[in-house]
């Protein structure tokens, strides 16, 4: 089994080749499809914003600045102008910092799952703080672990890479307990990305059960290793888990195989057309491939939106 | 198969390793190989619908697991030691039980002999031993495992008779194939006529001391030469030629120089075995022959012509040729011929070569000699029947006959006999009488591949050398063998033994010469075996490479 470090240096995640990415991201991110921005969400509250939405009549201690003086005229009633308040749309980041997304298992191949986890919450969020929405990132492994309060505005970028740079990765995977707390989580709604490999051990009707409670609108990214679908494994085995150190005995052969992949696909489907139902979004990374590239591809398919 | 041939010992120790081999091959299977995988999510689903090897639970997989026992079933046969039923030479081995010594242990190392002797020649896929003693017991039955053959051997009476022997030989006729043998490990044996062409060898009995003497040659370098062996590889030889020395073989050879002593004391330097070997065969003088003046002058050319003779002055001849010369002398008298006696009164004359000398020239010359017809010239007929003129029938003439006088005997001959163009043997047969009159040993004069039987002191092998060079080897105990020569002139320390053709064909199996004593060891046995090992091996192959690549359905 081969097993990287449990955190990359800044300088490997986020070179200048990827730093350089970002823009060009940017630009395929803002090629709205005719079915509006994923992300976009405008205020109900009527406050001090550009664009008119309606009338009310006036009454006491109402801003005199906001009454239409042309609809007195014709109708010799105070009305008060309202406008649509725009809001910063609240994105929140669940980043799997498990143990399974710092090694390559047996049977797979390629870089692991980490470094495109973190560079897909990077560009990501490049592209969220560049459209003025607000970030928080929430990493997870068997507990939720430090998380990175919200932040906006493009600045916050940089501290937003630190940030991601310096976490570890460890421990087993708790997507469903994390999904459970967040959903308990009282807060503006927004957009929850999950970035994770969706291989908890409570097993895929859990973990679509979680997702189901959570108020917030859905993209499902989900950092796949190269192999996983169909591991190259055969023979009598002891199979370890490395997260949990639990072992299942099997014997792999050809008809084994089959129904591992049929398992994985099955998983793979639900979790796609789960996010469909919820008008959200389901993609995929591959570890062995740039994450800029791969999300320019997604943005410019319509596959995804923010 | 024979695998009830095997020994309560060996079947159940084939057994064990056979479950044995079973269990390591399940043990094998179930010897996990450990795989860190990212997570266990789709594993243990699966899992839980597939039930693992156990080691003492049912297999699985019930093609792994045939696969695994025919492989297994494979080498059982293997150590059973199977051989293809019909092909290969078999051997029946007849053993003298009664030779064996009456001490426990020299028994037991006879036996243990006769069993290496057995393992290093083989017996091939029919081939069986019995012990004859009073009566013929079965020691091993075909493909038996020969370490059984001592246990079994132990558990016979001592002593005993050698009477079962042609018993055992009627059973051994009886079960041979084309190109089988019987061996017979016995002291010389004389077979009944009708059982001539009986494909008979002689295999010398074990001895218990382990040193003995092979053979005495006459080296081309003109010293004796002895060939030796011992069980430790050491022979010392101790004699006395007018000076006590003591020679040490090497190479199993030792050289003893131009003269022969007549008695050896061999030992072995390690073992303390010694032994007396009293030469049995020296070198003869030539035979003085002399040669009266009016003796036919092919005569003088005759001696010339011949080594062991040489022309002699009247005084020290042994044998005269004509009617001058010392009166105490043998003599050959060559007749004119006209001395016609009354007709059919004649005898075979004399003993070996001389009936056959008569023989020969009877056969040779076309004449049939009716009386003697019934009565064929052979060995062991008596001189004193020999005193009258061999008389050709047709003509009436005379031809030969064997004068017995007050001073030596005498042989007369018949002039007209003497035309070397129509026959070529003569000088020789001429030579051989010249033998007997002057009382030498005389070279054997044989008919092809009929029994030889010689005098031998020592057990051994006599190396039967030819002119054109040819080799023979026979096997003999002692005191006496029987051996069977082709067609040839053949010298056998020093001695000379003519083998003419014989007029009657001899069986195929008793004709055909034998190369050697080495009979054929091991390397004639059926490779079924090493084909069921082979086997065996590929079949763990494909299950071990079929089981790692998981394609076992």
């Amino acid at each position: 089994m081969a097993e990287t470090d449990e955190n990359l240096p800044s300088e490997e995640l986020f070179d200048a080749e990827f730093l350089a990415s970002l823009d060009a991201l940017r630009i395929w991110a803002r090629m709205v499809p005719a079915g509006g921005r994923h992300a976009e969400q405008r205020s109900k509250a009527r406050g001090s914003g550009v664009e008119f939405t309606d009338v009310r009549p006036y009454s006491p201690g109402d801003d005199f600045r906001a009454i239409d003086w042309a609809l007195f005229q014709r109708l010799d009633k105070f009305f008060l102008r309202l406008f649509l308040e725009d809001e910063d749309l609240p994105v929140h980041f669940l980043l799997d910092s498990s143990r399974s997304m710092a090694v390559v298992g047996e049977g797979q191949v390629g870089p692991p799952r980490m470094k495109s986890a973190l560079q897909s919450v990077a560009a990501l969020a490049y592209i969220l703080l560049e459209q003025g929405d607000r970030v928080s990132v929430q990493p997870f492994a068997d507990q939720p672990g430090p998380e990175l309060p919200g932040t906006s505005g493009s600045r916050s970028f940089r501290r937003l890479l630190a940030w991601l740079a310096q976490l570890r990765f460890g421990g087993g995977t708790g997507l469903v307990d994390m999904l459970q707390r967040f959903a308990q989580r009282r807060g503006r709604r927004g957009l929850a990305v999950i970035v994770s490999d969706f291989l908890d051990p409570a097993g895929p009707a859990a973990v679509l059960g979680a997702l189901g409670k959570l108020p917030h609108a859905l993209l499902l990214v989900r950092i796949k290793q190269p192999g996983e679908e169909q591991p190259q494994l055969a023979g009598e085995l002891r199979l370890v888990d490395c997260e949990q150190e639990s072992e299942v005995t099997v014997t792999v052969d050809k008809s084994f195989l089959q129904r591992y992949r049929e398992a994985y696909m099955r998983y793979d489907a639900d979790l796609r057309s789960f996010a469909s139902k919820r008008r959200g979004h389901y993609v995929e990374i591959r570890s062995d491939q740039a994450v800029p590239r791969q999300l320019a591809q997604l943005f410019r398919s319509g596959a995804l939106q923010l | 198969m024979t695998l009830l041939g095997l020994s309560p010992f060996a079947f159940f120790v084939g057994l064990g390793a056979l479950f044995a081999g079973l269990l390591l091959l399940q043990m094998l299977r179930v010897r996990l190989r450990r795989a860190r995988v990212d997570s266990l999510l789709f594993f243990v689903e699966i899992a839980e619908q597939q039930r693992p090897r156990s080691l003492l639970g049912l297999p699985r997989r019930w093609l792994s697991f045939l696969l695994a026992l025919l492989a297994l079933f494979l080498l059982w046969f293997r150590y059973a030691d199977p051989a293809l039923e019909a092909k290969g030479p078999s051997r029946i081995v007849l053993v003298d039980a009664a030779q064996a010594p009456q001490g426990k242990e020299a028994r037991a190392a006879y036996w243990r002999k006769v069993r290496e002797g057995l393992e290093s020649k083989g017996l091939g896929p029919r081939g069986a031993v019995y012990a004859v003693q009073g009566q013929c017991s079965l020691l091993l039955a075909p493909k038996e495992a020969p370490s059984l053959l001592e246990r079994r051997a132990a558990e016979l009476p001592l002593g005993g008779q050698r009477s079962g022997l042609y018993e055992a030989l009627q059973m051994a006729a009886e079960r041979l194939r084309a190109g089988d043998q019987i061996l017979w490990m016995g002291p010389g044996i004389e077979l009944p006529h009708t059982w001539q062409g009986l494909p008979l060898l002689q295999l010398p009995t074990p001895e218990p001391a382990e040193l003995g003497c092979e053979s005495i040659l006459l080296d081309p370098s003109g010293d004796w030469v002895l060939r030796v062996w011992s069980s430790s590889g050491q022979v010392v030889a101790d004699f006395d030629d007018g000076r006590p020395r003591h020679l040490e073989a090497k190479d199993g050879r030792i050289v003893l120089g131009a003269q022969l002593p007549e008695r050896i004391v061999l030992r072995d330097p390690l073992s303390k075995i010694q032994r007396v070997l009293q030469l049995p065969l020296r070198a003869k003088p030539p035979l003085r022959v002399f040669l009266s003046p009016k003796a036919p002058e092919i005569f003088r050319d005759l001696i010339l012509s011949d080594p062991g003779l040489i022309l002699a002055e009247n005084a020290a001849a042994d044998v005269v040729v004509g009617q001058a010369g010392p009166a105490q002398a043998p003599r050959l008298r060559v007749l004119d011929g006209t001395a016609t006696q009354s007709p059919v009164q004649a005898r075979v004359l004399a003993d070996l070569p001389l009936p056959i000398l008569l023989s020969k020239l009877r056969s040779d010359q076309g004449r049939c000699l009716d009386p003697l017809q019934e009565e064929a010239p052979r060995p062991g007929i008596s001189r004193t029947q020999a005193r009258d003129w061999v008389v050709d029938a047709s003509s009436g003439r005379a031809l030969v006959r064997m004068v017995t006088g007050e001073n030596a005997p005498e042989l007369q001959l018949a002039s007209w006999l003497l035309d070397f163009e129509d026959d070529r043997d003569l000088p020789l047969l001429l030579g051989f009488a010249l033998r007997v009159l002057g009382g030498q040993r005389l070279p054997a004069l044989q008919p092809a591949g009929s029994p030889l039987k010689l005098a031998v002191r020592e057990a051994g092998v006599l190396r039967f050398h030819s002119q054109d060079g040819r080799e023979l080897s026979f096997a003999s105990t002692g005191p006496s063998c029987s051996v069977r020569l082709p067609e040839g002139v053949w010298q056998l320390d020093g001695e000379r033994i003519v083998s003419y053709p014989a007029a009657a064909p001899l069986p195929a199996a008793a004709a055909a010469p034998s190369k050697s004593p080495q009979l054929a060891s091991f390397a004639e046995r059926s490779p079924l075996p090493w084909l069921l090992l082979l086997g065996a091996a590929i079949l763990l192959g494909v299950d071990m490479l079929l089981y790692h690549r998981a394609r076992l359905p």
